[in-house]
């Protein structure tokens, strides 16, 4: 034990926080393992046109025979319309990881904004923004997406291109206006309570009273302070867009055919579940195995920058 | 304290009328009315048609109007309404079978979720590091990850279709000569596990971090080395202490089971609230929709209301923390 | 930290013990369901009402098929036949009268001994009562378009319905609706003068109609909401009692597992399978089952937006059918099934012309017409005309898994031929609501007529029933269509007593759309039900006919 210590000491003099944590973050090995599989997903859906050319295949051309076992050409096998399976849940990986990375960079934004502010200037702009984070959390989170993802856009933004507002770029557009709206809260109670301890804090204060504007003292001085619980919480958060994601397309409100998404693959498949289970598996499997990786990536990040509960592990 | 208990009172009120009208107007801002509709499926119908029905049912006045109409007739009248998808029906009737299944399903999945995760929890607890912990803690990950709607399709593809063993969807058999407790359990089986996994997997988490706070704490390892006997110790003192803020986790985490149970419901066709909220949506069914709707919020933000109280009651620090 | 098992041990193993056993337990009660007496129907949608004038779903008519014995019926010959009347009134009978004065008396005899199924007598005074309710616009009667055409209704004595129209009408012969006076009349009395006509038509009606078909309800808890409508044998129908003593009607969402654990002995054609489901189904059960597969009523096309300039083009028009390999289609999405359709009406309907012209796959000659139309193919395989890409956007619903494979499909013919084509779809409810009924879509717009035996096109293909602005968005005729031969045979149709002179203005209208091609015929829906081995007379209509239209002659062996 004592060895150790002293071992280690000169290597956290010369290390900063940030490269301690990430070396913390290599020790789980769980997460370790579930960035591996997310770079290959993004890998994959990065390159899934170069990937389909290659293999000769298309998300949106039927064809092939329908129904067709795994093959070299189709490694998963073509669907009920002879399009091959594998090119459309590589589409379907764009378009949920876009969904599912894009909204939580949004909904940390919004919560930041929202949390930095209630928990600087506190008083009333405090209590009034809190009580809205709480009720928004305490409402029935899927019910309401569900209303909410059945209203026309058009009557809502009239105001936006119409370009944007009909067809695919309007359900995408919908989806992350949606999950945007009902996931910023987590991040927002971290900050506020971070922005609590900190406006206390000397550098903060020294600022003050030289006169930097407050603007300022919060995009310089809190939010920077905040950074490892808002990527901490953005990350659990991912996980959860691609899940309500999913739902509302299986629901055929969001991600609409013949775009692919992983949801909307389900919904499909539902009619041939008995002949040909395996179109129901893969996207389902896919939807798993990225969400626990978000998960674990999370918790390997919280691990990380959380030195208490890393102590209590190495004991 | 009082006061405390007041204002989230007044704070929890507010936010039902500002949902209740945030719904009734999405409500109407859902395009083409059902009405409308009507003209696709019978070439007969004329716009005259169309006006004429939504006068008689008072669809051709403004969104406020007609929700303010709405708030009357609830709270000053006490009526309902009909609904408009079962045509002759009072939503009181439609929703006083639905309420009962809904809270069957969600009890069931509550209870076992709570018999299975609470021992696991501890379990891996005591056990930190061992392969059952490692175990526990990727399957927790697993069931908080899992699309329950997905896993409702596999269970009824493995044990409906594949194996034969439990019926695929509905709540009991049609033939009355079976009914019966053996009959109803057994159209619950598949629908309670498919809700209880997320739960399970997020208690199990809770459980064992808050029970690994409370083996490590410097009381416990006192009372082992006065040689108390192993579980004596975890019972009397670390599970207790480890349950406090268990408790409240799980009353906050009432509003997932409440969203869980409309994606299980419907794809079991299981007839509770969460299902028929889905359906009124869809079919623009007001009165019944906006029903369901506050019944589900307010079983939501009281459930956290009772989490709140529950925590401020274990730990009076918070009442001050909260101001 | 522990050496022994500990109790917390135990306990978890205990708890895990008592699961195992109890859904052990569970999973060994699976058995199969038995009823000789009773049968069940299964199918997705329940009704939203019973009430046979507030109508609005096929799940409703199912049951009113069981309830209601109707004055006449189509059988699934779609032929005509008198069922509470003695005859079909017509011109040659003498039942049908024209007066001077262009209006027209139709008289209609009635069955001796037509009774509700409470014993009370079934008169012309319920049909009356019937077309006043529907008149009174305070009753939310979804069209009244037949009502308003009848100037007047006589009871002449007990059994003698005299029908006064106010122009000739050719479809006068469908018969009239009736609902029981002496059980509603009550209540119509009470509330016709006041402002809502509340319980007349949200009452118990909706939920307990009184009926006089071969079978009725006998309580209000006959409907179980949400699960299944229980009906037994009417001890006052006319005719030959049914061979079931009871008839369920079970809404289910796994039809095929309910059909072959034998919860249920009939899955409903119009409400059951969806034709790739049943498809599916009938992979695996082999000829354990019997699967009625029959050509309906639905017809499935795409509308041209005829005001767009590319679209004018007649050739155009044919090129792009000529372009789309329908057979094809049908063939990968509904294993041949399904029936290519090549004009306006069904194979069944009195006026379909077998000697249309047909567009068969023909990418060449769809490639040579689009040439001729100036539509010239350019290195990147599309077509261009001064400098305008051939691009095109198809616009349908979403909800509709099939549409939206048809779309895929059709996206890959047309790319063989240089055309672009997007897909912009919307919510059933945007897309009826909003985008056909006011003409929005730019080019193409897929969606199914519900045709019916005396379909007609009236709606469809006149001028005046191009929905605009001027005329309140009146009429059906999305596609913009302005033929003035057609216009005049579809708008006179109706208004022709002679079904021989309707018939031969109906062949060459079809003669005109096909060369026309106002819109893309697809197909029409085959619909799909499924019945045990020993069921006999299940007859299968295809049109809006329900399956239980001749219920009291179902038999089981």
């Amino acid at each position: 034990m004592l060895e150790n210590k002293n071992r280690k000491a000169p290597i956290e003099k010369s290390e900063g926080p940030l490269a301690l944590a990430w070396k913390r973050f290599f020790k789980h090995k769980l997460a370790r393992i579930s960035l591996s599989i997310l770079i290959v997903f993004v890998l994959l859906a990065v390159f899934s046109p170069w990937i389909c050319q290659f293999l000769g295949v298309s998300y949106d051309d039927p064809s092939a025979a329908k129904f067709l076992g795994s093959s070299k050409k189709h490694i998963f096998g073509t669907d009920h319309i002879g399009r091959d399976v594998f090119a459309r849940l590589l589409f379907g990986a764009r378009v949920s990881l876009s969904v599912g990375l894009i909204s939580a960079l949004m909904a940390a934004f919004i919560g930041t904004v929202i949390g930095a502010l209630a928990g600087y200037f506190g008083g009333f702009l405090d209590s009034i923004l809190m009580r809205f984070t709480d009720a928004m959390m305490a409402l029935p989170t899927l019910p309401l997406m569900i209303l909410f993802a059945a209203v026309d856009l058009k009557n809502v933004l009239p105001f936006l291109p119409t370009t944007l507002l009909e067809g695919n770029q309007a359900s995408i557009l919908k989806l992350v206006i949606i999950v945007v709206f009902f996931s910023w809260m987590t991040v927002a109670r971290l900050v506020r309570g971070s922005t609590l301890s900190l406006r206390e804090r000397e550098f903060v204060l020294a600022a003050q009273a030289i006169g930097v504007r407050q603007i300022d003292i919060i995009f310089r001085h809190i939010i920077p302070n905040c950074v490892a619980p808002i990527i901490v919480a953005s990350t659990l958060s991912v996980g959860g867009i691609i899940l309500y994601e999913s739902v509302l397309s299986f629901l055929g409100l969001g991600i609409q055919p013949p775009m692919p998404s992983w949801g909307n693959m389900l919904t499909g498949a539902q009619d041939y579940l008995r002949s040909s289970p395996l179109l129901a598996v893969y996207p389902g499997l896919f939807i798993l195995i990225t969400v626990v990786a978000f998960n674990f990536i999370g918790d390997g990040l919280r691990d990380a920058f959380d030195p208490k509960f890393v102590f209590s592990k190495k004991k | 304290m009082i006061q405390y208990f007041l204002s989230r009172i007044v704070h929890t009120i507010i936010v039902l009328i500002v949902l209740s009208f945030a719904v009734y107007g999405s409500m109407a801002l859902m395009p083409g009315d059902p009405i409308e509709l009507l003209i696709t499926s019978n070439p007969r119908v004329k716009p005259e048609d169309i006006e004429r029905l939504k006068k008689i049912k008072g669809l051709d006045q403004p969104i406020p109007i007609r929700y303010v109409k709405w708030l009357k007739e609830v709270v000053v009248d006490r009526d309902l309404g009909y609904s408009r998808t079962y045509k002759g029906t009072r939503t009181w009737d439609l929703v006083k079978d639905r309420i009962p299944n809904s809270l069957k399903l969600m009890l069931a999945a509550f209870v076992i979720s709570l018999v299975v995760a609470i021992p696991i929890g501890v379990y891996s607890a005591t056990r930190q590091y061992s392969l059952f912990d490692y175990a526990t803690n990727f399957g927790a990950f697993v069931g908080i990850s899992i699309p329950s709607f997905w896993l409702g399709l596999m269970f009824i593809l493995i044990f409906a279709e594949k194996l034969q063993l439990f019926p695929a969807s509905g709540m009991e058999s049609d033939d009355p000569m079976r009914h019966g407790l053996v009959d109803s359990l057994r159209y619950m089986v598949l629908p309670v596990i498919s809700l209880s996994v997320q739960e399970i997997g997020s208690w199990v988490r809770y459980m064992r971090s808050s029970m690994l706070e409370e083996v490590n704490k410097d009381y416990i390892r006192t009372a082992q080395s006065k040689g108390l006997e192993q579980d004596t110790v975890l019972f009397k003192h670390a599970l207790k202490n480890a349950l406090i803020p268990v408790i409240t986790v799980i009353a906050i985490s009432l509003p997932a089971l409440v969203s869980g149970a409309l994606i299980t419901e419907t794809v079991f066709t299981w007839d509770g609230m969460g299902k028929l909220l889905y359906d009124s949506i869809m079919n623009s069914d007001y009165y019944v929709a906006m029903f369901s709707f506050m019944f589900l919020a307010i079983l939501t933000l009281f459930s956290n209301f009772f989490a709140d109280i529950l925590y401020a009651i274990v730990d009076p620090r918070i009442r001050y923390a909260g101001k | 930290m522990a050496k022994k098992k500990s109790k917390i041990g135990l306990m978890f193993f205990g708890i895990s013990v008592i699961f195992v056993l109890v859904i052990t337990y569970l999973a060994t009660q699976s058995k199969k369901g038995e009823h000789s007496e009773r049968f069940v129907i299964g199918a997705t949608q329940e009704p939203d009402s019973l009430h046979p004038l507030l109508a609005s779903m096929m799940a409703q008519e199912v049951i009113e098929g069981l309830m209601f014995e109707p004055m006449v019926e189509y059988d699934n010959q779609w032929d005509l036949h008198p069922r509470l009347v003695e005859s079909i009134p017509s011109l040659e009978n003498g039942g049908v009268k024209n007066l001077p004065d262009g209006k027209v008396v139709v008289t209609w005899k009635f069955k001796e001994g037509l009774k509700w199924s409470d014993g009370h007598p079934l008169t012309p005074d319920d049909f009356i009562f019937s077309w006043q309710a529907e008149l009174n616009p305070k009753f939310p009667v979804v069209t009244r378009d037949t009502v308003s055409r009848i100037e007047k209704m006589e009871a002449l004595d007990d059994r003698t319905l005299v029908v006064t129209w106010k122009a000739p009408y050719a479809y006068f012969d469908q018969g009239h609706n009736f609902i029981p006076k002496h059980v509603l009349g009550p209540i119509y009395e009470k509330e016709k003068d006041l402002p809502e006509m509340k319980e007349f038509s949200e009452g118990d009606y909706n939920l307990f109609p009184m009926g006089n078909g071969p079978y009725m309800m006998t309580s209000k808890e006959d409907w179980k909401k949400g699960s299944y409508i229980t009906l037994t044998r009417n001890p006052h129908f006319y005719g030959d009692p049914g061979f079931f003593k009871q008839i369920t009607y079970k809404k289910t969402a796994a039809l095929e597992s309910d059909f072959v654990s034998g919860n249920i002995d009939a899955i409903d054609p119009d409400i059951g399978l969806t034709l790739p489901q049943a498809l599916d189904f009938e992979k695996r059960a082999g000829t354990k089952y019997r699967f009625h597969y029959t050509t309906g009523l639905i017809w499935e096309h795409i509308d041209f937006n005829l005001d767009n300039p590319m679209l004018k083009d007649k050739r155009v028009r044919q090129a792009l059918v000529y372009g789309i390999d329908r057979e094809g289609m049908v063939s990968k999405l509904f294993s041949d099934k399904e029936v290519v359709s090549h004009s306006s009406l069904p194979e069944k309907h009195y006026g379909y012309n077998p000697d249309v012209r047909k567009y068969p796959y023909n990418p060449q000659k769809a490639s040579q017409l689009l040439d001729e139309a100036g539509w010239k193919l350019k290195d990147d395989g599309y077509r261009y005309k001064d400098g305008e890409k051939f691009s095109l956007v198809i616009m349908s619903t979403t909800d509709n898994q099939a549409r939206a494979d048809v779309e895929q499909l059709i996206q890959a013919d047309w790319k063989k031929i240089g055309v672009e084509l997007s897909v912009k779809n919307e919510p059933a409810r945007v897309f009826f609501g909003e985008t056909t009924n006011k003409r929005k879509f730019p080019h193409l717009a897929m969606y199914a007529w519900m045709l019916s035996p005396v379909s007609d096109n009236e709606t469809s293909c006149t001028i005046k029933n191009i929905p605009s602005k001027e005329n309140n968005w009146q009429g059906q005729n999305y596609t913009g269509w302005r033929n003035a031969r057609a216009d005049e045979i579809y708008r006179t149709i109706p208004t022709i007593l002679d079904e021989k002179k309707r018939r031969e203005l109906l062949q060459e209208g079809e003669e005109i759309w096909s060369e026309e091609l106002p819109a893309i015929p697809l197909f029409l829906r085959t619909q799909v039900s499924v019945t045990h081995e020993n069921l006999q007379n299940w007859k299968p209509t295809g049109m809006q006919v329900p399956i239980t239209w001749n219920a009291q002659d179902w038999k089981a062996l």
